[in-house]
Parts: C-alpha cells; structure tokens; sequence
C-alpha cells in the first residue's frame, strides 16, 4: 500500500496495521502536545482507535504539567507552540525523566534539515512531518516502545541486581553473628594454645575449635570451608556441635571424623566442603596423634626450633564422600616436652606481597624456625606473615594455631566437666532489625539451641514449630501490623503473603529480640524462649484455641501452647514467654 | 524450603502431592498450583514422609486443599508422616478432618 495521508479510512489498511499495532505497540498511554485542535483530534482519533489511552496538552507548559500528572508512556510533541515550544518542552522532560526511559517523537511542519536536527539533539528520540502518515506513525511509536521495553528491562535487572546484592550483605552479616557469638564463643581456650584469626573483610570460613577428652587429652581442630558467609557458617555449625559434644562424651577421632563428614555429606550442597585438620596431644604419654584432611601441612617444631616435621594432608576434606567411601588416616608422632605443633589455613601460605609473590611454606618454616630461640615465637610468627601481606589488602582467611606440649602443665580434668555443664546450661541473645527481617531463618536459632545438645535433637520439629510461630507472630502481626483474618478471604493467603513481602520491603524501623535460656542436663530440661517486639501490639488469645479445626486463621499460637508447658504475652501482645521442657527419649540409643 | 511434587494417577483419578523439607509459606504458590492445575482429579494424597518441619501456615494450606477438594467432591489422605509431624497434625485436630495414615 502507498503512502496513506492523514484522513485515511480505508477498511484494508486498518486490517493491514492492526497487527503491526497490538503486537508490539500494546495499549500505551500517550501524551500529544499540540497548540492546533485539527491536529490534535486527528492523532486522539488515530491512537484511540488503536486502544491507546490520550491524554492532550496544549503548549509545552502545559505538556509538563501533565507528563508530570499523567505519567504517559510516549509523548507526541509539536515544535512550534506559544508559551513554550517544544524542544524546551522536551529539554525539561528528560531532565525529569532521567530514573526511567519516556520516548519523545516530534510531530511537525518544520522540514529544513536544521530544525529536525535539533529535535534529536534537544533529547527527543524520533521526528516526524506532518501530514501524519498513519503507519509511519504507527511503525514509528512501535519502534519507540520496543525501546521504551528495552530500557525498562535494563533498570529491573539492575534493581534485582541492587536487591540481591543488598541480600548477600545482609547474609553476611548475619553469618558473622554466628560466628563471633557462637562458633567463637563455645571454644575452650588453654594456656598452652594460642590462635590468631584475621578474616577476609566481613565473615571467616576459618573455624577453631579446642576440646578435652575425658581422659584430660587436648583436641584441636581447624576447619576451613569453602567460601565465606552464611554457606560457610552452615557447615561450621554441625562440625562445631559434633566436635563438642563426641569429644566431651570421649568418642575417638576417627568416629568423629566420620560423624562429622557424613553430616556434611548429608547437608552440604554438591560442591562444597570443609577441610579440617585435627590435633590430640594427651599430656604424660609424649604422643601426639593427627588427622588431616585437605589442609596445609601441620608442622611439628622440636623445642630446640631445628627441626621441622611435616604432616601432609592424606584425607579427602569432609562433605564429599559418604560414609561408606570414607576412609580415615590417622597419624601418630612422638612428642618431647616443648615440641610445638602448628596448624594453619591456606590463606597463610597463599598471602601475596606487593609483588604478587606468595609467602610460601618455605618462607613459614623459615620464620619459624628462626623464632623459636626467642621465646615469643607465636607473635613474632604472626607478625611477619602480617608484615609480609600489611600493603595489599587480604584475600583469604588467615588462621595459625600453635599447640605447646608442655608436660608439666596442671592437668585440668575437673574442669572438663565444668565446661560440660556450662554447654548445657546456656543463653542464647539475638537481636534483629530491619536488615535482618528478609533473610533470617527461624531454623538458626533452633540450630543454636541444638548446637552442643545432642540429645534435643529428637526435639529438633516441635522446636522449630514453636520459634517460627512465635517469630512469625512478632514480625507479621507485631512489626508489619498484619490482620491475619485477611487469610480467611478467598485467595486470602496469596493476599497475606504478598501483602507480607510489599511491607517487608519497605520496613525501615523496629526490632525483634530473641532471648533463650537453656537448662538441664544431657537427660533433659527446660528452654525459655522469650520474644520481644517494637510493634504496636496485636491481641493474641482471641482465636488461639483449637475448637475450630477448619479455621484458616489463627492456629499459630494454639499450637504453640499445646507444644509448650506454658506460653504467656504481655497484655499488648509484644512480649511472649514460652517454656518447653524436654526429656532425653531415647538415652540408650545415644551413641 | 519445601519441594513440591505432584504425580497424577490418571486410572485411579488420584493426584499423589509428595512434599519434602520445610514445609512452610514459602511453598504456599506452588503448593497452590498442585491441585488447583488437576480439576476433575478427585483422591488427593499428600505424602509427608519427608517433611522435616511444618508450621501453622503449612496446616492452613492444607485446609485449603481440603475445602477445594471438598468443593469438587474428592477426598484428601495424608499419609506416612513422621512422629513429631503427626502430634503437631493431632494437636490441630486434623485427625478429625483428613483421613491420616
């Protein structure tokens, strides 16, 4: 078909340009600044019977106003007009426009090269002569929405991008807390072993843990995960309470060896795992027996500081093979009285200079070494691998851990049993804020609980039940002011948890603390979980029984009540207080 | 989280719904999905042999499911759940609204 002209109505070509129109130009809202009425009822005319919606200005400032009030999609914009022409019209929408991408198409009489030029340069994105020919027009706002599409895609993606990376933040920070406050925490420190930690900027994946036997021996052990972060802190919290609690119950390294990797092997996602390596030394008996498992060499340094044996790694790491392919290698040394043992991440040997040149083993040995005559051979081991990476910024967790074997040193056996107790009888204090809202996961907290206790792990499901209503309680209905009667509507609990999610998004403010005591011992006992909100306050009580089994609200706090000995909330319903006694079940079947 | 999978029957007309893991609102569309996908399908079998945790919103999904199934004249089953999963299911009294095996 010919150039059609501004008035044409012909049947054929509606046909022709009604598929061009709804594929890719859709229903759009369109803004045409026009000062002629002719014109602007020809195009109205045009874009309505299209299905576009039209809104119209008459000069440019008036254009503004309502590109302001109307939001459109496109604008169609005339160049000459009173008051303001069009190419200041359009200067001052991109300028307004600059977060998201508004097409500008200039419709005009003006055809010298000049004039249309300036079109383009004045931040319009296409021209057009009038008269309008209806399918340039039509093929042109096509084309101008393709890109306005493209360009909408582009910002979404790079929010997402904001939004994920915002996430990973949070986690980080998250799995930090876990560290510091209870994977550091729970270690028992000796006089004759000595660590020093220095993480990557936010979370390690470095993890040292320090144990007696029952017999009085020292185990120690260094761990280090693949990747940082919450992944890392994951696995380090299973290994944490198996080392703990076997060891305290005087389990044999090679049984938790391989406790511990078929509980990696069984939680870990394929692809990640833990290198370990573990150190006995039973004091009196001048031996020392070592497990190492895909870390650097553990270094045995005789007291006169000449000698330096090496323990390769000759273990796989944890969380690959399961139970039935592992095989666990243990080696057993002969220690004199000062012989000192140092364990190490990669990170130490791996730390780079301004030259790019790796510190080494070599290098370590050598430090080592040439410290021992001092006597203050730990701190000036670390400060030289500090010195050596002190002008480039760290790339790996850096970890050492030296052990003394001291044979005169005060056995500490009572003590064992002190530190036994104290595991079982502990407090747990979180604090959480708007940050944390998106991301935390109820089920750490049972992890945290359980963590050291193993006998609470056949109450692993009813815990978790408790925590998640009760958090869920004070987040949805104490901080986000939820009603959750909404769930009784039709479609009622997509409703609420969209509505959740929208409110959570934009929750600037408030906290929620959690504080858990736990008392007992390895036969059972008593956890207080105590809950606290900045909330307004909801009313909790007046659904909480279970006399209406097919109601589709309020079903939480019943449940927690029946689960509990007891559940008690402040009258505004922003405190709760909930006590769970627990009995070991199944006591002979522990290992 | 949880995973959801749902196996059809076509001679019986039973729909097995196998859940696995944590089995909370984060499932809540794709549990949705599951039965509202399959009309005509009138023995819904939820299998929860491998739900490790469950909440008050996962028991109000599966009243959903009931007053759907209901609404079209089926029958829901929920079957092989563990121990501490069927004490929070009778707590709730769910035993006097589903067949729980």
């Amino acid at each position: 078909m010919a150039e059609a002209v501004a008035l044409d109505g012909d049947d054929s070509f509606h046909r022709k340009t009604k598929a061009i129109s709804n594929e890719a130009a859709g229903h759009l809202k369109v803004l045409i600044v026009d000062d002629d009425q002719a014109n602007l009822s020809v195009l109205e005319a045009f874009l309505r019977h299209d299905g576009h919606h039209v809104c119209m200005a008459r000069d440019g400032q008036e254009g503004l106003a309502l590109y302001e009030k109307e939001q459109p999609d496109i604008v169609l914009m005339d160049v000459m007009m009173p008051i303001m022409d069009g190419y200041e019209a359009t200067r001052q929408i991109k300028q307004k426009a600059v977060n998201h991408f508004v097409p500008i198409i200039f419709i005009t009489a003006l055809t010298d090269k000049l004039s249309l030029a300036k079109c383009v340069e004045v931040g319009g994105d296409d021209f057009l002569t009038k008269p309008v020919s209806r399918i340039i027009l039509k093929a042109k706002m096509a084309a101008a929405d393709r890109m306005r599409r493209l360009n909408q895609e582009l910002d979404d993606q790079r929010n997402d991008l904001a939004k994920h990376h915002k996430r990973l933040r949070q986690e980080h920070e998250l799995a930090e807390h876990i560290f510091t406050k209870v994977i550091a925490g729970a270690s028992n420190r000796a006089e004759n072993i000595k660590v020093r930690m220095s993480p990557v900027a936010i979370t390690s994946g470095d993890i040292v843990l320090v144990e007696r036997t029952p017999e009085g021996c020292q185990r120690v052990l260094l761990g280090d995960s693949t990747g940082h972060g919450l992944s890392a802190a994951i696995g380090a919290i299973p290994i944490t309470d198996i080392f703990h609690t076997m060891t305290r119950k005087g389990f044999g390294m090679r049984e938790i060896v391989q406790e511990m990797n078929r509980k990696l092997h069984d939680t870990l996602p394929v692809g990640q795992f833990i290198a370990v390596c573990i150190v006995e030394w039973c004091q009196g008996t001048s031996k020392a027996s070592i497990f190492n498992a895909g870390m650097s060499d553990v270094l045995l340094v005789n007291e006169g500081g000449e000698r330096i044996t090496c323990i390769p790694s000759r273990n796989l790491p944890l969380g690959i093979l399961s139970k039935e392919e592992y095989t666990v290698d243990i080696e057993v040394r002969e220690t004199g009285n000062g012989d000192r043992f140092y364990m190490y991440s990669d990170g130490v040997v791996d730390a780079r200079d301004r030259n790019g040149k790796e510190y080494g083993q070599q290098s370590l040995e050598e430090v080592i070494l040439r410290c021992q005559k001092g006597g203050l051979a730990f701190e000036n081991i670390c400060q030289a691998i500090e010195g050596h990476g002190s002008d480039r910024e760290q790339e790996d967790d850096i970890t050492i851990v030296e052990i003394s074997c001291h044979e005169n040193m005060k056995q500490e056996r009572t003590e064992a049993s002190l530190i036994k107790n104290s595991a079982m009888n502990r407090t747990i204090s979180l604090r959480l804020g708007p940050r944390e809202f998106t991301t935390f996961d109820p089920l750490i907290i049972v992890e945290l609980i359980i963590n050291g206790m193993e006998p609470l792990n056949s109450h692993r499901a009813f815990l978790y039940t408790i925590i998640t209503e009760l958090y869920a309680n004070a987040l949805e209905h104490g901080l986000l002011q939820l009603d959750s009667a909404l769930k009784d509507k039709p479609d009622g609990y997509v409703i609420y948890y969209e509505t959740r999610e929208r409110l959570l998004a934009g929750l600037k403010s408030g906290w929620i603390n959690i504080f858990i005591e736990c008392a007992g011992d390895e036969q059972g006992g008593q956890i207080t979980i105590q809950m606290e909100d900045s909330g307004k306050g909801f009313t909790p009580g007046q659904t909480s029984d279970m006399a209406d089994a097919a109601a589709l609200s309020g079903r939480g706090v019943a449940l927690v009540k029946e689960l509990c000995k007891s559940l008690d909330h402040d009258r505004y319903g922003s405190y709760a207080r909930a006590v769970y006694d627990w009995r070991c079940e199944d006591a002979e079947k522990l290992p | 989280m949880a995973t959801i999978n749902a196996i059809d029957d076509e001679e019986s007309g039973s729909v097995t719904i196998k859940i696995r893991g944590r089995f909370d609102f984060s499932a809540h569309q794709e549990f949705r999905e599951a039965y509202k996908t399959r009309p005509g399908m009138m023995l819904f079998n939820v299998n929860m042999l491998e739900v490790e945790y469950i909440d008050s919103s996962a028991l109000g999904m599966l009243l959903l499911l009931r007053e759907h199934v209901l609404s079209e004249g089926g029958s829901v089953v929920i079957t092989e759940c563990a121990k501490d999963i069927a004490r929070i299911l009778k707590i709730a009294n769910f035993d006097k609204l589903f067949s729980i095996k």
